[in-house]
């Protein structure tokens, strides 16, 4: 290969990796559920996740004015992580903060707390007491899987449950796993378990409540998953570039200010039943708490 | 005195790659010469049709051969692309009746498979370096690193076995080489198109070489959302190893490993049509006017031929798949070969799609297929009597089990609009309802179309076959050949309507013994004979009449809403008889290969009706029989120094002599993707200027006479007949350096791959569309 043939190659295939970005330097916002997309920016309330994005949002429009605000656009899950892993300046709402993601992309401190997965089914006709511990935990969901081979468990494709749930997932039989991708799967997820697609559902308490019918609302039970984290702190992530950087700082800023103010504690506490809401407080200002410290 | 050897038996005896130089592949030169296109001579095409490597231009079959350097000429990279180009088949990816867009259902000759449900099998066989490839889902892929393509024409039972009654498609991937090479290609296009392709040869010993690809294919759709999303796109990589061990001269063993993932969205659709006053969408829009529990449906939006569509609904497809394959090839010290190949693949494909390209819900499908096969063939070859005798046995077995979740919703909200109306819409007393309507009335069962069909299918299947050919004289040959297959299978399906809450049909293990219960379960043995006599004017030019028998398995009904309709149905038979002739011709510059053939198709699986108590069922049943004649030629040739010019062309005439009661079809009804003409010419020419290497130009047209995508053969959904026009010009800048710019569709014709009118009922007709004009440039690099 000659001196001049490799850089010749090597040129067209630089060349060929900029084309398509080269009109795409503004930093662009990116999420993977349709209401976000409706949703963050406007005033209405709606949860925990809608409601701090527009917090955080808010603030930045009233201290930062000469900051753009960036365009929010949907995308799908996998579509979001390959962005974030690009040299090209984007960001995403709502994503957890994984240890195999955390080498791949930045994360700004936690947007927001709010309660993790469970496991959701409609009335059985199964005994459940041998896989639950004293705190009404599920202990095993492999071994509840594995001693029902006809049930099934439908999930969300190209999600993370975080690094518990993605273990136990990976080895879950095949058989008994329905993954549902595509950029409107919470609500078709949710859509299907109601249809009776499958026998369980891993959701977030968030996500039933926003999507399923009053009807499945009512029938619908729940287990804690023991061994998982009790909450999911969500984060902006940004690709690694000094525009996303730079948009981190702008967050970080803004957080760090609103983790001190009432409205912030508000936003989450209202979506929660009242007997639930001192110690879903005292989780929240540990975790700002440890997330301050850790960053500093 | 002659030798006695006839000079025929001679000429098979050359084709016949047996030897163990037969083992040898193209020189490691040639496999890794990307540029070196010889043009001027008219290449002996060797194919393994037969089991056998033999010389394209001497087997009685009519096939299509499309070689590595075929596809590199057309910027061809799926089956799908090629199928323009071939005479007589029809390729889609089943976008239609799913959203998938890598899924293969094929036609030849008017055979395809109407519904591409696991419980129903392909009428043509798709292979992959001699393994079956069982299901639809990833049949459909990139072919880089493909040494050839073959399309065989007619039922291939006898060699290849069940399900090959249109006929059977093999595709063959290079063989690792000792040799140690790389080469690659970028391409850069329309639709932000990025693809990279990689490969590598490398000799780790004087014994073991080894071989891997990788390739990543990335581009937007062409149908956009409003909401931003595309259809249409394409984020896929896929990456091989292959591992060759020469352990002596006479035993050479092969593993190969290969994984693909696509993640990608639905079929790239747009409504042709809208019915705003359709019977379902007035009956849904009337119901909540007067129960006021929803919104009736807004309009739906239309955008005439725009590539736009206001769907918000499913949008998408993806694929998991992995598989290996161990080779072992033995040549005995009879100088018989035997070879062995043992593989395992399955894959995890989901798609989706909402077929009324609005954001309301009148029609929304999804599939989460998961299928496992194993399979393995042995069989050896070999020849005798002075080689006049050329035989193979052999034996198959293959095991199969898949997991398939079909969730449709229809009309959402229907059923609860229904329950919310006082009673019964003709007045009938809700305690003795005769029409639909009303709280707890059990007529409104009947139109909750929110449904899942859950199934689970085991197939095992076992065959014994043999082949051989016996030259009578220097000129007479006669080839016979048979197949024995014994398949068990079983299904389990679990139905229900979604809003109703009511399961329609348990046939499941957990229901064994109760009425209307347990796994519906069937068994088959079926014989394919095959059979016909040859005449060698010389070893140029040859005349064959054939006659063959195969059959489509047998299986169920994926989609049942009863216990009659959950029934099981037999396989489908097709006979066929095919007279054709092939030559070189001038001076080797042209070749030239014609065949008719006449087909007979029984018990052909159609949607079926019957009247029970319960109204109309609804199943498949084997009550079709049609009859296909036709004829196909196809040429190449060397007109002058530089050019070289190809084409076919293909008649076919199929009609259904009976269809039984069958529903869908009637006896004036066209076999669906079946068109009457298809024609195709390739024109291609090296350019000599002052530069080392040629500029080469290449154009390509296809034809295809009106088709009818789907068995109710509405016009909406129907494809006119066009003309597809490619072209290609590239030139190598250097002996490593080829640059190749591309135009597809260079017309900018709308082409569908598919398409359905449900105005009727539904309001809707969709298009599946093919890309429009598209252009590329491909950067190949040769280390």
């Amino acid at each position: 290969m000659t001196l001049v043939s490799t850089f010749l190659l090597f040129s067209t295939v630089a060349l060929s990796a900029c084309v398509p970005f080269i009109a795409s330097a503004q930093l662009l916002l990116l999420s993977d559920d349709p209401l976000d997309i409706k949703m963050v920016f406007s005033d209405q309330t709606l949860d925990i996740s809608t409601d701090s994005n527009n917090l955080v949002f808010e603030y930045i429009a009233q201290t930062t004015p000469a900051l753009t605000r960036p365009q929010l656009l949907l995308a799908p899950g996998n579509r979001i992580d390959q962005l974030l892993r690009s040299n090209q300046p984007y960001c995403a709402l709502n994503r957890i903060k994984t240890q195999k993601r955390a080498k791949q992309y930045l994360f700004s401190l936690p947007v927001h707390l709010y309660p993790s997965h469970r496991l959701y089914f409609l009335p059985l006709n199964i005994e459940l007491s041998s896989f639950v511990n004293a705190q009404g935990q599920l202990t095993d969901l492999n071994a509840l899987l594995r001693a029902h081979p006809k049930t099934t468990l439908l999930t969300e494709a190209q999600r993370s449950y975080g690094d518990y749930l993605d273990a136990q997932l990976a080895t879950v039989n095949k058989d008994q796993l329905i993954r549902r991708p595509g950029g409107d799967s919470y609500k078709s997820t949710i859509a299907m378990f109601e249809r009776g697609r499958a026998s369980f559902i891993l959701t977030y308490p968030t996500t039933i409540q926003r999507y399923a019918s009053k009807l499945t609302l009512q029938q619908v039970q729940s287990l804690e998953i023991a061994h998982n984290p009790p909450f999911v702190l969500g984060h902006i992530a940004c690709s690694d570039t000094p525009e996303s950087r730079q948009f981190l700082q702008t967050v970080n800023d803004a957080l760090r200010q609103l983790y001190q103010t009432e409205g912030f504690y508000d936003l989450h506490l209202r979506y929660l039943p009242e007997s639930e809401r001192a110690y879903f407080k005292k989780q929240l200002e540990q975790q700002t708490t440890r997330a301050l410290e850790t960053t500093q | 005195m002659k030798s006695r050897l006839p000079r025929i038996a001679s000429f098979c005896a050359s084709c016949m790659l047996f030897s163990a130089g037969s083992v040898a592949h193209k020189t490691p030169g040639n496999d890794t010469d990307v540029f070196a296109l010889s043009i001027d001579e008219l290449l002996e095409v060797t194919v393994e049709a037969r089991k056998v490597k033999e010389n394209a231009l001497a087997i009685p079959v009519s096939i299509s051969v499309m070689s590595d350097q075929f596809l590199r000429e057309r910027n061809v990279n799926t089956l799908l692309e090629a199928a323009y180009f071939i005479p007589n088949i029809d390729v889609t990816t089943v976008g239609e009746n799913s959203g998938c867009t890598h899924c293969a259902n094929i036609t030849i000759r008017g055979i395809g498979q109407v519904d591409p449900l696991p419980t129903v099998d392909p009428s043509v066989g798709l292979y992959l370096d001699g393994v079956y490839y069982a299901r639809s889902p990833g049949g459909i892929f990139d072919l880089y690193d493909v040494r050839q393509v073959e399309v065989l024409r007619g039922p291939q039972g006898a060699i290849f076995g069940k399900n090959t009654i249109g006929g059977a498609v093999t595709i063959y991937t290079h063989d690792p080489v000792e040799d140690t090479f790389a080469d690659g290609e970028i391409t850069l296009g329309a639709f932000e198109r990025r693809d990279v392709r990689m490969r590598a040869n490398l000799a780790l010993s004087d014994s073991l070489s080894s071989r891997f690809t990788f390739t990543h294919l990335n581009r937007d759709g062409f149908v956009i959302r409003d909401n931003g999303e595309f259809e249409g796109g394409q984020d896929e990589w896929a990456a091989s190893a292959k591992f060759r061990y020469q352990a002596s001269v006479q035993l050479t063993a092969q593993l190969s490993l290969d994984q693909r993932r696509i993640n990608s969205g639905s079929a790239p659709s747009v409504l042709a049509a809208k019915n705003d006053q359709a019977d379902l969408l007035v009956l849904y829009n009337d119901l909540v006017a007067q129960s006021g529990v929803a919104e009736p449906y807004p309009p739906l939006q239309i955008f005439g031929n725009a590539h736009r569509s206001a769907s918000l609904g499913t949008n998408f497809n993806t694929l998991d798949q992995s598989g290996v394959l161990l080779s072992l090839e033995w040549q005995t010290p009879q100088q018989w070969q035997l070879k062995s190949l043992t593989a395992y693949r399955e894959f995890y494909a989901t798609y989706g799609r909402d077929f009324d390209n609005n954001p309301a819900i009148i029609g929304d499908t999804q599939d989460f297929q998961r299928q496992f096969q194993f399979s393995q063939e042995l069989h050896i070859s070999g020849s005798a009597l002075d080689e006049q005798l050329n035989w193979l046995v052999g034996l198959f077995h293959f095991d199969e089990h898949i997991n398939h979740l079909t969730d449709l919703v229809f009309i959402g909200g229907l059923y609860q609009a229904l329950e919310s109306v006082p009673g019964p819409l003709d007045g009938s007393p809700l305690d003795n309802p005769t029409s639909i309507g009303g709280p707890g009335n059990p007529l409104n069962i009947g139109l909750d179309i929110d449904s899942g069909f859950d199934n689970q299918v085991d197939i095992k299947s076992t065959a014994v076959f043999t082949h051989m050919k016996y030259a009578l004289t220097q000129h007479w040959a006669v080839h016979l050949g048979g197949r024995l297959t014994f398949e068990d299978k079983m299904q389990q399906v679990q139905s229900d309507a979604d809003n109703a809450g009511v399961i329609l049909i348990d046939r499941t293990r957990h229901t064994q013994g109760q009425k209307n219960g347990g796994p519906i379960e069937r068994s088959w043995r079926v014989f394919s004979p095959q059979g016909g006599i040859e005449y060698h004017f010389s070893d140029k030019q040859f005349v064959y009449l054939s006659a063959s028998r195969g059959f489509k398995s047998g299986g169920f009904n994926g989609i049942p809403n009863s216990p009659t309709s959950a029934q099981p149905f037999d396989p489908e038979y097709l006979t066929a008889y095919e007279l054709g002739y092939k030559t070189k011709l001038l001076e080797d510059t042209l070749q030239l290969s014609l065949a008719a053939f006449d087909m007979q198709h029984k018990d052909m699986q159609l949607r079926g009706g019957q009247s029970t108590e319960a109204g109309l069922e609804i199943f498949i049943d084997n009550v079709g029989e049609t009859r296909i004649r036709g004829i196909e030629a196809s040429f190449e040739a060397l007109p002058a120094p530089d050019w070289r010019l190809s084409g076919n062309l293909s008649y076919t005439d199929a009609r259904f002599d009976s269809v039984g009661t069958a529903t869908q079809v009637t006896t004036d009804s066209k076999l669906m993707r079946s068109p009457r003409w298809t024609a195709a010419l390739g024109l291609r020419y090296h350019w000599h200027t002052a530069m080392q290497h040629p500029v080469k130009i290449g154009l390509d047209w296809g034809f295809r006479s009106k088709t009818y995508n789907d068995v109710f053969n509405t016009e909406l959904g129907a494809q006119g007949s066009f003309a597809l026009v490619n072209a290609r010009i590239s030139h190598a800048i250097t002996d490593q350096l080829e640059l190749a710019l591309f135009v597809r569709n260079l017309t900018d014709k709308r082409v569908l791959i598919g398409g359905n009118d449900f105005t009727e009922v539904f309001g809707v007709a969709e298009h599946y569309l093919a890309p429009p004009r598209e252009w590329g440039l491909s950067l190949s690099y040769q280390f």
